[in-house]
């Protein structure tokens, strides 16, 4: 019998003292590590100083790029080449056809490829996995054969004569490889501290969020496709960037530099560094660009060369022709020993292994600002509007290729009140919250929200305009902590964007302050402060259902929807959660609740509604319904009824 | 003795979930598990169908050991689990998903009509919803779909993870009825139940688990008078 340690890797030792570097302590680390790129690139000959440059530094800048897409966004993109591509034609077109200024012509390109990435996510976005990473392949290659095909791009022969930039701070852009090194490493530096912003912004924690569960990032308020379509454009810039910087250095560009294999090793760059980690995304890219180079130039390589002649028959002297396959083969046992990547980013590390990841709570329990939490979710919920009844269903009838779901259901809930659904299995009660959130469009009727009509609405709109929901089958963010599961619901009630995440805007930085601060006090307030800082899917089940309540409630909701909250709880569980839905309650909110334990539900709720077969067959206050023949019948099975 | 399970230590990473889990299922019995939540209990299933490695103990099935045997295999040995959460096959229709549950068996070849018609019969509200994908039922119905499924591999030993999770009450009567029924046609059942009053009234024997260890075994018409049972697991009215 063998028993299995749990090891701590050297990864996870640097990323724990990461962690704990305060703020300036990691600024220190970026500067340091900036001098040592430029110092690197001055203290080699200017052969290296090419290597350094082209592919070293431009392949870093673009697995930047993909990283946001692929890495943060978690969307598959194969042809990010396109990105690229169009940052250097659009370089090329505005200095030779137009005779812009190279520098003029630097915002055109990243404009241009941003432009391009709208223009591909717009109608493909709502594409999944498999399907977008086709969608993506096809456009990386539309881009190179357009660009093949197009005389005013040159066609096959591509664009010859673009200029040069202009000398900046005492470097001149020439044919030297110094120089541009230097500006990509600066580029490189730039693009780094915005990835940062972003993902320590509500925009990274959407990201995140997508990439965990698309379905419940919506339902929790957050506009999936604006996001993606950020992500894209995002990612897109520094393609552009990129195909600008490699378009002025060589001063020629044609199809052929921008072949389907590039996308496919800038994908692998992102892979084997970490997804999502910026330090791993760089290594990933140094060792992608530079070990061939450094292979092709290694002493040993001769005898390597000869050694490997014995198992492939060959007569190479040279390594540089095996170093494609020797390339290959070292991805391949890379992810075979570690899938995570060189440096992964915990999170994304956490999603390969099933155990308690070893990331610190970095980001755990800041106390919260005072004692109170009776009383704040009070202020939280957005129940100030008067209108008596908050949600009314106008008979709504929902049907699926023939099978109606729900057919004529008219209900309306009271504000302040529990109000209970029930009904056999198949009856219809979690597809009425569908049509309520949005998820599903009712195909006749109306429903509306605080007097609003929201048919017809995106879920993450109904979320803004007040109606917040749990899943029957719990749907967190599993591998994001606690507090950040939260603070993804409370930012549904924010509204930085990227461009407000980027500059830091004061609006920005009270938003994460109150939203970290509301997250926090929720936990609280449903009862499971001390586990701000641990991972959702490590959390006890009874936790995960409290933490899903706290998500649905930092909304903002005026309406609360939760689908067989106590499922899997026992009595005691089931107790304590009474208690919280009643604290719900008086907070000011208003609560829907689907159950079957009919103690519970006889116990809580001050109105119910009973489906069957799509259609409302009763509704009334607890007494009544118990007492009414037909639920008995076809729900209850015995006059008493409680579990 | 058709299940033992000896000293079993099972980890998440760095956190041990089972410390040392030892219980005995004789064949024909119903053993039900029941525990808080996070105790172990879905995790000693998931350890006995083989999707969760064992860091050291034993599991012993028909006499013969099985820690190193593979999941499918297991199958095919007569175990075969109903998971929580049920873990249908969203795409296939019920009939595919049943189908799938005789997947191991030798004998499907023969024709699997009377297993069907023993499935549908149990369960009638997927009888009407045969060729619907599994995806497209609801919670409860998905919930009868995983037991059906489980059944049609006819095994010797089922195990059942909270089957009564997200059924109608007038259904929860019903599945422990089936339950029952189940047995008296000759299959050993563990079972795993958050509503313990009614899984003690139906099960030959339990086992108590608290945070990974087996801290009561006893016939379970012992447990359902059993003061710190009735305390900590069977609860009053919910309400109060």
């Amino acid at each position: 019998m063998k028993v299995r340690r749990p090891r701590l890797g050297v990864a996870d030792a640097v990323r724990r003292w990461w962690a704990r570097l305060p703020w300036w302590g990691q600024g220190l680390v970026g500067v340091a590590a900036f001098v040592a790129a430029i110092a690197a690139g001055a203290g080699v000959n200017p052969k290296w100083q090419s290597v350094l440059f082209f592919p070293v530094a431009v392949y870093v800048v673009l697995a930047l790029g993909l990283n946001i897409v692929v890495g943060l966004a978690g969307m598959l993109d194969l042809g990010y080449v396109a990105f690229y591509a169009v940052g250097a034609y659009t370089a090329a077109v505005f200095t030779t056809t137009l005779h812009w200024n190279p520098w003029a012509a630097l915002p055109m390109s990243i404009g241009f490829a941003m432009l391009a990435g709208v223009i591909l996510g717009a109608p493909t976005l709502r594409l999944r996995g498999d399907y977008l990473a086709i969608v993506t392949l096809g456009f990386g290659e539309i881009v190179r054969i357009v660009a093949q095909n197009t005389n005013a791009l040159g066609a096959t022969r591509g664009i010859s004569g673009i200029p040069h930039p202009s000398s900046v701070a005492g470097q001149h852009f020439r044919f030297d490889s110094l120089p541009y090194y230097y500006l990509t490493v600066v580029a490189i530096a730039f693009g780094v501290l915005v990835v940062v912003r972003l993902n320590r912004s509500r925009v990274g924690r959407a990201w995140a969020a997508i990439r965990e569960d698309e379905d419940a990032a919506e339902l929790m308020g957050v506009p999936t496709f604006g996001m993606k379509l950020w992500a894209f454009a995002m990612g897109a810039s520094a393609g552009g960037l990129a195909g600008w910087i490699y378009a002025s250095k060589v001063g020629f560009i044609n199809p052929d530099g921008f072949p389907f294999f590039l996308s496919v090793i800038i994908l692998a760059a992102v892979v084997l560094g970490g997804m999502g980690s910026i330090p791993g995304v760089i290594a990933g890219a140094f060792a992608i660009a530079f070990v061939p180079e450094y292979l092709r130039n290694v002493t040993a390589g001769p005898s390597i060369a000869k050694f490997l002649n014995h198992f492939t028959g060959g007569h190479v002297t040279d390594i540089a022709e095996y170093r494609v396959m020797l390339f290959g083969l070292a991805l391949v046992v890379m992810m075979i020993f570690r899938p995570q990547g060189i440096l992964p980013s915990g999170q994304r590390a956490a999603e390969l292994t099933d155990g308690e990841p070893d990331a610190p709570p970095a980001e755990a329990a800041p106390p919260p600002p005072s004692g109170e939490s009776g009383a704040a979710a009070a202020e939280l919920a957005g129940a100030t509007e008067a209108a008596p009844i908050v949600l009314e269903l106008e008979h709504v009838t929902m049907e699926f290729g023939g099978v109606v779901a729900m057919s004529d259901v008219s209900v309306s809930v009271p504000r302040h009140h529990i109000f209970g659904i029930i009904g056999p299995n198949g009856a219809g009660k979690t597809t009425l919250f569908n049509c309520v959130t949005g998820v599903f469009h009712p195909g006749d009727g109306d429903i509306r929200l605080n007097g609003a009509s929201i048919v017809g609405r995106k879920p993450h709109e109904i979320t803004a305009a007040g109606a917040a929901r749990t899943f029957q089958n719990i749907r967190l963010f599993p591998n994001m902590t606690a507090l950040q599961n939260v603070m993804v619901g409370a930012d549904a009630r924010h509204h930085t964007s990227v461009p407000g995440a980027l500059l830091g805007l004061p609006r920005h930085r009270r938003e994460e302050r109150t939203g970290r601060d509301e997250a926090m006090r929720l936990l609280q307030f449903v009862g499971i402060g001390a586990r701000a800082g641990h991972v959702a899917r490590n959390l006890p089940y009874g936790d995960q259902r409290r933490l899903e309540i706290a998500r649905a409630i930092a909304t903002g909701p005026s309406v609360l929807l939760l689908d067989e909250p106590a499922a899997g709880m026992n009595p005691s569980e089931k107790r304590a959660l009474v208690e919280l839905i009643r604290k719900i309650r008086d907070s000011g909110l208003t609560v829907v609740i689907i159950e079957h334990d009919m103690g519970l539900v006889m116990g809580l709720c001050d109105r119910i509604a009973v489906l069957d077969f799509g259609k409302k067959i009763a509704e009334g206050p607890p007494t009544e319904i118990q007492s009414d023949s037909r639920v008995i019948e076809a729900y209850l099975g015995a006059p008493t009824g409680a579990a | 003795m058709l299940l033992e399970l000896r000293d079993l230590h099972v980890h998440y990473g760095k956190v041990e979930a089972l410390k040392g889990i030892s219980c005995t299922v004789e064949a024909g019995e119903i053993v039900t598990l029941i525990g808080a939540n996070g105790a172990g209990k879905t995790t000693t299933l998931k350890t006995i169908s083989g999707v969760r490695p064992i860091t050291s103990g034993t599991i012993t099935f028909d006499g013969e050991p099985i820690n190193d045997v593979a999941p499918h295999r297991r199958v095919e040995m007569g175990i075969c689990q109903a998971p929580e959460g049920r873990g249908i096959f969203p795409g296939m229709t019920v009939t595919e998903n049943l189908e799938m549950g005789a997947y191991a068996r030798p004998d499907r070849r023969k024709g699997l009509a009377a297993d069907y018609d023993r499935v549908f019969q149990l369960f009638p509200r997927l009888a009407e919803r045969r060729q619907q994908a599994g995806g497209t039922l609801s919670g409860g119905e998905q919930q009868m779909l995983a037991i059906g499924r489980a059944l049609m591999a006819n095994p010797k030993l089922l195990l059942l993870d909270e089957p009564s999770m997200g059924l109608s009450p007038i259904f929860v009567t019903q599945i422990f009825r089936i339950i029952t029924e189940i047995n008296q046609q000759g299959t050993t059942v563990l079972l795993v139940e958050q509503n313990a009053a009614q899984a003690l009234q139906m099960a030959h024997r339990a086992y108590v688990v608290e945070t990974g260890l087996v801290v009561k075994a006893a016939p379970a018409a012992d447990l359902l008078t059993d003061e710190d049972v009735k305390r900590a697991y069977l609860g009053g009215d919910v309400t109060r």
